[in-house]
């Protein structure tokens, strides 16, 4: 498995930031095992897989004060909706056959970005904000800006995939 | 071959008896995670493992399966009372018989991957703090897996790893981030020699240790075989040295060439000052 | 025994919630440290307070700072509950009076931890 390296381009890289995969996978395996699975890790690198038909994307914004000029960074969580719906009923005690509602899906995987997200950006170490989590099934809401990094995940058999990006565009600054 | 609803509930009431843990429905995958060594042991499934256990339930079992249950990697000040105790009695007892202590030694005898060790030194290191005289303190730790002990020497640990009992001031103290993870300080590294070493064989250098740490070892072992390490360590300690055990280990019974120290619930034992 | 879980997620209050209640607490949740303060007019007798970080009207360290201003809830525990876990803002909330900082994402287990250090696990452990 490569343990690709990334920095976050420009003025980020002059300012020693760096997430790389190993990291992710860390972070990932940390939040999902606490919060999913009693502490026994349960998800693991796996081979690529593509976006699905019925995926749901949840993703917070870090926006990180640098030397150099401000920089925002999106760290997100993509996962299929029965999955979403999996990890919803886990945290909120749900029983397999309660439904779940928009607002619940929205709130516990939204959750799951949020912690994801908020320990990506205490890796990076630099004052940074941490915006709220969205939760969206529409792909481009939160694909945007610049792709920095992603892995592909197999949590309990279930694909899930964590990806970052930049929002501002690092080359327009002096 | 899953755990029955019953058997789930009895393991889980059995847990909630012992520790504060709840385990709620869901959480079969973990009993029958945790528990699959036993049962593989026995040449059982998780499921009928549990239902022999059911019908005849013997101390060493309840411990074996709820320690099973409850730790998922060792914590640090673990129990607490033993440290509470490591400055609250038995350095103040150490350094009444044998005054100013030039040098202290103390075996972690099944060490893991490092958590009581360091919180030994940590303790050491808060304890000695407003002392006029600090003595040369090593701390040996020792433990059969090779591979914990490698994962100790780095002194690496991750954020869960660091939650689990460690208050937040000594994070703090003792503690650099390293990327995702958390590094102890050199200064405690220095403190801490570990070394790969089976507790059937003889004692290792290093001693003799004036406190033995020994907890939750023994509960894996059979009778002869306790004995037999009961022995060992008694012959690595100082007369006046301390022993000290698992929450609900005891030597009563067993062993009578030790002298039962109260102090709290903890399980701490006195070889006496007068080799018989 | 009574605790406020103070975060701006349900599904973190209602995770940390069910943990307290489970050894015994009475829970009380806010969304926010101004909501919280609040809450803990009205209960002076709150022995422990988990409190989120980043969270909108009043975030987690400000309420840190108002609680420890005043004389009124010197008797109440303060634990953060949070990702931020740089070990310039765990200082940074120690030096504000927070008595204990808990790191997301935890375990129930690594909370139970906590209050044990505190001495605020009600569930007396078997001898």
């Amino acid at each position: 498995m490569t343990s690709g390296n990334t920095t976050l381009d420009g003025a980020g890289a002059e300012a020693g930031v760096t997430v790389d995969k190993e990291q992710i996978l860390s972070i990932v395996q940390e939040v999902l095992s606490a919060m999913l699975d009693a502490g026994e890790v349960l998800v693991f690198e796996s081979d690529p897989h593509g976006e699905s038909d019925n995926d749901l994307y949840a993703w917070v914004d870090m926006h990180m004060v640098l030397p150099m000029g401000d920089l925002s960074a999106r760290a997100v969580v993509r996962t299929e909706a029965a999955t979403a719906n999996v990890i919803t009923q886990s945290l909120l005690m749900m029983d397999p056959s309660e439904e779940v509602s928009t607002e619940d899906l929205a709130d516990a995987f939204g959750e799951i970005a949020n912690v994801v997200g908020g320990n990506v950006k205490s890796l990076i170490d630099v004052p940074a904000s941490l915006s709220l989590p969205s939760v969206s099934a529409v792909g481009s809401d939160a694909l945007s800006g610049t792709f920095l990094q992603d892995i592909d995940l197999n949590w309990r058999g279930m694909p899930l995939n964590v990806s970052l990006w930049i929002l501002t565009d690092a080359t327009e600054w002096s | 071959m899953s755990i029955t609803q019953e058997n789930f509930q009895f393991i889980a009431d059995l847990v909630r008896a012992r520790s504060a843990i709840a385990l709620a429905p869901g959480k079969e995958y973990l009993v029958e995670s945790r528990l699959s060594k036993f049962a593989r042991d026995e040449g059982v499934t998780v499921d009928q493992y549990v239902t022999r256990r059911r019908t005849a339930m013997s101390h060493s079992d309840t411990e074996l399966i709820v320690e099973a249950l409850t730790t998922n990697e060792t914590s640090w000040f673990r129990d607490s009372q033993p440290f509470t105790a490591l400055s609250g009695h038995i350095l103040p007892a150490l350094t009444q018989t044998r005054g100013t202590l030039g040098s202290l030694r103390i075996w972690s005898a099944a060490c893991s991957t490092g958590q009581e060790p360091y919180s030994i030194a940590m303790t050491l290191k808060q304890y000695f703090a407003q002392s006029a005289y600090q003595p040369q303190a090593e701390i040996l730790a020792t433990d059969l897996s090779q591979q914990v002990i490698d994962q100790a020497m780095t002194g690496r640990y991750s954020q869960l790893e660091v939650n689990r009992g460690l208050p937040a001031a000594n994070l703090v103290q003792y503690f650099d981030r390293r990327g995702t993870e958390w590094e102890i300080s050199a200064e405690l590294r220095a403190m801490v020699r570990f070394r790969r070493h089976n507790l059937l064989d003889p004692a290792p250098v290093g001693g003799p240790f004036d406190v033995v740490f020994l907890r939750n070892v023994l509960i894996y072992f059979d009778v002869p075989t306790k004995l037999k390490v009961l022995r060992t360590v008694h012959g690595a300690l100082r007369p006046g040295g301390f022993l000290v055990l698992g929450a609900a280990e005891t030597t009563v019974g067993l062993d009578d060439s030790w002298d039962r120290v109260t102090v709290g619930r903890s399980s701490i034992y006195q070889k006496a000052a007068i080799t018989a | 025994m009574k605790a406020i879980v103070i975060d701006d997620s349900r599904t973190m209050r209602r995770i940390i919630s069910s943990i307290l209640k489970g050894v015994g607490y009475e829970v009380l949740e806010a969304g926010d440290g101004r909501e919280a303060l609040d809450i803990l007019t009205e209960n002076p007798d709150t022995d422990l307070c988990c409190i989120d970080w980043n969270m909108p009207v009043m975030d987690g360290l400000s309420f840190v700072i108002e609680v420890r201003a005043s004389r009124e809830w010197r008797n109440t525990t303060l634990m953060m509950v949070t990702t931020e876990s740089e070990r310039g803002q765990i200082v940074k909330a120690l030096a504000a009076g927070a008595h204990e900082y808990l790191i997301k994402p935890f375990t129930p287990e690594a909370i139970l931890q906590k209050l044990e250090l505190l001495g605020l696990l009600p569930i007396e452990e078997n001898a």
